[in-house]
């Protein structure tokens, strides 16, 4: 359960930096490149709460609050984490306006919190799911 | 600016830590409690069977 919850969210949404940290690594060592960007950790948290919405969505046997809670609250982590995506992106245009190291810790700190909120529903979700089962036999 | 911007991330983080949490304790109290109550009423009905 901890696996696929694993292999089908976390590491999905962490392909955006995987590919970075490649083209980081088979650049030249003369160019300016960082291995990590604020709005790739952005996208990582916004991929995230979009797999909630759509594990949510899809889930049976669910309560209509705890859900509708859920997907208000997911929902939320999609804007707060779309904002930051448009902050990377706008520092990357205006350099003076926002400070990248606070971005970036902005970024890591709301996307850490993301992982443990992702594996909280999804542990609901397949519990439900298996005491379901279970209860049918 | 930047000291808002954390402060706002930092808070909303809090939250959802506390919903993450609620969550987690939620499910084990109701599900696992309901799971090992089916297991229990499923071996009664086997042993009742037996007899």
């Amino acid at each position: 359960m901890l696996v696929k919850w694993f292999v089908y969210t976390v590491f999905l949404a962490m392909i955006p930096m995987f590919m970075r940290l490649l083209i980081f690594l088979l650049a030249t060592s003369e160019t300016q490149f960082s291995w990590l960007s604020e709005s790739d950790v952005a996208t990582f948290g916004l991929i995230l709460a979009v797999t909630n919405v759509s594990t949510l969505e899809t889930a049976t046997n669910i309560e209509a609050t705890w859900k509708t809670q859920n997907m208000g609250i997911s929902l939320f982590l999609i804007s707060a984490f779309a904002t930051l995506f448009a902050i990377a992106c706008f520092q990357e245009l205006q350099q003076d306006v926002f400070d990248r190291s606070r971005v970036l810790w902005a970024n890591v700190i709301l996307s850490l919190v993301s992982v443990g909120y992702s594996y909280a529903i999804w542990n609901r979700i397949t519990t439900v799911r298996i005491t379901e089962e279970q209860s049918d036999e | 600016m930047n000291e808002i911007l954390l402060i706002v991330v930092i808070l909303i983080s809090l939250f959802i830590l506390r919903e993450t949490i609620r969550t987690i304790i939620e499910t084990r109290r109701r599900y696992y409690n309901e799971e090992i109550r089916h297991r229990y009423y499923n071996d009664y009905v086997k042993r009742k069977r037996k007899k």
